[in-house]
């Protein structure tokens, strides 16, 4: 099982190439004849002729009585009973009307049509599906799509080349041929639902698509069973036609239904691909027929039309899977609907004037030839006009090209007046026109002139630079009495200019509002200044006030207290009690000096003057320490900073956020780091 | 005779020093307002003894001390400071200066602190050995559980999450007082926080 799985895309394409060689060596060992024949007490004779003008030239007529196919008597063949005819045949054994036996040989030669339909197409698309697998499977797209579109364009494939051998009723051909055209049908819908999975939309139809397999087996059961009674061939072609119209009708509703509701134009495209065949043949053949009594394209050759579905499919799929993007797909719809247009005009062109003189596979041909030199074309035109535009499009005179230059020029321009100076001088460069002119006009409502639009007026030509809501600016242009008018080139290089020419001017207009508010900001900031000044000074005086207040209660009121003290003390005669009250002034003092020790501290840490940030900041710290009921954490790394502006800003920085912390965190917990 | 230069940068402050000295014989005094011009003078001559407050500006004491003492390596240097003392202990333990002097101190301490320093010994207050041994043994266990009475009241203050503020006026203390014995308490239970001191508190039954 691992060995199959591992080489299961070897397997299968061996499994291909031999069915196909098998069912293409059925096409080849026999000419196909089909010739309807009637019984007649045993004895056979023809009824009708599928190519009667071959017919004609073998000397066989309706009413000749054939005896025997490739030299076997004719009623010992079973399928020329259960069928009432031939089909295919190397040799006929024939006795005309007249009496005469005539032993006919067939060969392809003589049914080149025949030939070409049943052996040298299918053939063709044989190997082109096989090139096609080998390339999908190069690719290394090894998704389960992509497994399942191989497997789909496999059996697709095998189902059209064994229809040459199923005509001709061999076993063989005839079981591939069933399993195939229903086993196609069922790897295309399971190839949808990986597809769909791909696409990340939801797949509403059947879980199980193994299931149908039971299908393709259930026909090739059919097939057996036929095999043993030829008369069960019409109860397995009502099976057959029964499966493969519900089953590709579920398929038409899959994607119908699905492009109602996702609207994604990957389905769109499915859809395309799988009507288009069927559109050749009702267009061409089906259509036609009807209404003017004439195939444009045999039956046979609508077949061609096979050929859209692999190549649709990988283009799709490849195209999408792996750009993923609505240009390419956009791209290849514009070509290819501009190349089929033209591929049919060609074709219609080329019957009308060679008339009947060609065969409908000629014609097709023609058709397939022009389309694919349009696309061709269109491929190697955009290849050229990318990678040559610029010499394309500048031949001498030709002003086009210098419209960059142009642009860059005027657009370095800050200013209306600068801009318009330098569109003048351009028009005079460019266009070497004797005047130009630039007005602005209030008046709109009066305006005869549409944006973009370039009017001419004897030698004047006007256009409409820019409009809104209050003014519209007009440039008028006076060519040379020589010049008579501007060139193609020179106009297209004017409308563009003008279009280029319309957004600088908005854009002058927005920086130049810009500026404006630059200036106006700048003249709000120097009145802001002495604003800022007042609220500082307010700062300043309120903070003195506070200090003034602090001091006036505490010390202030100590010091009134002692100088009152001691003036008592003045009049003091007792000795012992003036050394004793001298003594508690004193304490009194340094008391006091300690409260103003404190607030200097507070005011300026001597500490940093002195030892430093580092041990300003770790008294501090023990200050909090001692006052705070919250665990502290702190992790300071010893800076060296020079600059004592920044050392005190670190210290009021940590002494407001321990103030802070203090007084209205609530915290049980205060961190603080300090490093570099 | 010892000489000495005392350094202050404020006028007052020098004359109230230097009135310190008066009808002391043995001492020579000498007085410079400004901290720039200290070392030409000390250029001129080798003073026994600095007696330099450490606020001033440009020059603070401690880098005039450091500038002294590499010009004469035997100077003997006294900082005096009018804020705490031992915040710059360290400095008598690196040997940058040779005492230190509160400017609260009266006349008898002065002189004292000078002549032991001439002859090379050290004074220090009782707290320097606090800071001695904070310094030594940053963890060590060793808890001291001789509190007194204040001390006690105002640990059990701390376990309701009192104020220092709050402290001070249930105990008619001022919140300095206050914060110092809450300092001491700190020392005795080996912590340096408020509430390691509130948990070591509880773990010893104090609470």
């Amino acid at each position: 099982m691992r060995f199959l799985q591992k080489y299961w895309f070897w397997f299968t394409i061996s499994l291909y190439v031999l069915l196909g060689i098998v069912v293409l060596l059925v096409v080849l060992d026999k000419p196909f004849v089909s010739i309807k024949l009637i019984e007649n007490n045993h004895q056979w004779s023809v009824k009708e002729m599928y190519y009667p003008d071959w017919g004609e030239r073998k000397e066989i007529s309706v009413g000749d009585i054939i005896i025997a196919v490739d030299e076997v008597e004719i009623n010992e063949i079973p399928l020329v009973v259960a069928d009432q005819g031939i089909r295919a045949a190397n040799t006929l054994t024939v006795i005309k009307q007249d009496g005469r036996t005539l032993q006919i040989e067939v060969t392809h030669n003589d049914l080149p049509k025949h030939f070409y339909l049943q052996f040298i197409l299918p053939l063709f698309y044989f190997v082109l599906v096989f090139l096609l697998a080998l390339y999908v499977y190069k690719r290394k797209e090894r998704e389960q799509a992509t497994v399942y579109l191989i497997a789909f364009l496999l059996t697709l494939s095998l189902e059209y080349v064994s229809s040459g051998a199923a005509t001709r009723a061999n076993p063989i051909g005839l079981v591939i041929n069933g399993a195939c055209m229903l086993g196609c049908l069922i790897f295309l819908i399971h190839f949808l639902k990986s597809y769909f999975k791909h696409l990340e939309l939801e797949w509403l139809f059947i879980k199980q698509v193994n299931i149908l397999y039971s299908l393709p087996l259930f026909i090739v059961v059919c097939d057996v069973v036929r095999m043993i009674y030829p008369s069960f061939h019409l109860v397995r072609s009502i099976i057959m036609l029964l499966f493969v119209l519900s089953v590709g009708a579920y398929i038409l509703y899959i994607i119908i239904h699905s492009y109602v509701k996702y609207k994604t134009p990957q389905i769109l495209s499915l859809l395309v691909i799988l009507i288009s065949p069927l559109i050749g043949f009702s267009f061409l053949y089906l259509l036609p027929k009807l209404l003017l009594g004439r195939h444009l394209l045999s039956a046979d050759a609508t077949i061609l039309f096979l050929f859209i579905l692999p190549f649709g499919f990988i283009l799709m799929y490849f195209t999408n899977r792996l750009f993923d993007m609505a240009y390419y797909i956009n791209r290849l719809r514009y070509y290819m609907v501009f190349a089929l247009v033209m591929a049919l005009l060609m074709t219609i062109g080329t019957y009308i004037i060679g008339g009947s003189a060609l065969t409908d596979i000629q014609l097709v041909g023609i058709f397939c030839f022009a389309l694919c030199i349009q696309l061709f074309g269109l491929y190697i035109k955009e290849r050229l006009d990318y990678n040559q535009r610029r010499i394309l499009f500048s031949s001498k005179g030709d002003a086009i090209h210098q419209l960059y230059s142009s642009i860059n020029r005027i657009g370095k321009s800050t200013n209306r007046n600068d801009l318009f100076a330098n569109i003048k001088d351009e028009m005079k460069i460019k266009l070497d026109v004797q005047q130009v002119d630039i007005f602005t006009l209030k008046d709109i409502h009066n305006q005869m002139i549409k944006k973009g639009e370039v009017q001419k007026k004897g030698l004047t030509y006007k256009v409409l630079l820019h409009q809104n809501a209050i003014e519209s600016i007009l440039m008028t242009l006076t060519i040379q009495q020589t010049t008579k008018k501007f060139r193609n080139g020179q106009l297209q290089w004017l409308e563009l200019f003008v279009l280029y020419v319309d957004n600088f001017i908005e854009n002058i207009q927005l920086v130049e509002k810009l500026i404006l508010e630059i200036k106006q900001i700048k003249t709000f900031n120097e009145n802001q200044i002495p604003w800022l000044d007042k609220v500082l000074w307010r700062m300043f005086e309120e903070e003195k006030q506070l200090l003034a207040q602090e001091l006036h209660d505490t010390i202030l009121q100590e010091q009134l207290l002692l100088i009152r003290e001691m003036g008592v003390l003045t009049g003091e005669t007792d000795d012992v009690n003036i050394t004793m009250k001298l003594h508690r002034i004193r304490e009194q003092l340094d008391e006091a000096s300690q409260d103003l020790r404190d607030y200097c501290e507070h005011l300026s840490p001597p500490l940093l003057n002195t030892m430093g940030l580092y041990a300003a900041l770790n008294k501090l710290i023990q200050k909090v320490k001692m006052r705070a009921y919250f665990r502290l954490d702190i992790e300071i790394t010893h800076l060296e900073i020079k600059d004592a502006q920044v050392n005190l800003v670190i210290y009021r920085i940590f002494q407001e956020l321990f103030n802070n912390a203090l007084k209205h965190s609530n915290a049980k917990y205060v961190s603080m780091k300090l490093y570099m | 005779m010892i000489s000495i230069l005392i350094v202050d940068d404020h006028p007052v402050v020098l004359d109230g020093t230097k009135l310190l000295f008066q009808g002391v014989v043995d001492m020579r005094i000498e007085t410079e307002n400004d901290a720039t011009q200290v070392m030409v003078k000390v250029r001129e001559f080798a003073f026994d003894l600095y007696i330099i407050d450490i606020n001033m500006k440009p020059l603070n004491g401690i880098e005039l001390a450091q500038q002294i003492k590499e010009y004469q390596a035997d100077a003997r240097v006294i900082l005096y400071t009018g804020y705490e003392l031992s915040d710059y202990y360290e400095l008598l333990l690196e040997r940058k200066v040779d005492g230190l002097l509160p400017k609260t101190a009266d006349k008898e301490r002065v002189l004292q602190t000078i002549r032991f320093i001439t002859k090379g010994e050290v004074v220090v207050s009782e707290d320097f050995l606090n800071y001695m041994n904070l310094k030594l043994h940053p963890s060590s266990s060793e808890i001291v559980t001789n509190f007194n009475e204040k001390e006690l009241k105002i640990i059990k203050l701390l376990g309701q999450s009192y104020t220092n503020k709050a402290i001070a006026i249930e105990i008619s203390l001022t919140q300095r007082t206050v914060e110092n014995i809450l300092t001491k308490i700190f020392v005795k239970l080996n912590v340096d926080s408020r509430i390691e001191a509130v948990m070591k508190a509880q773990k010893l039954k104090l609470l």
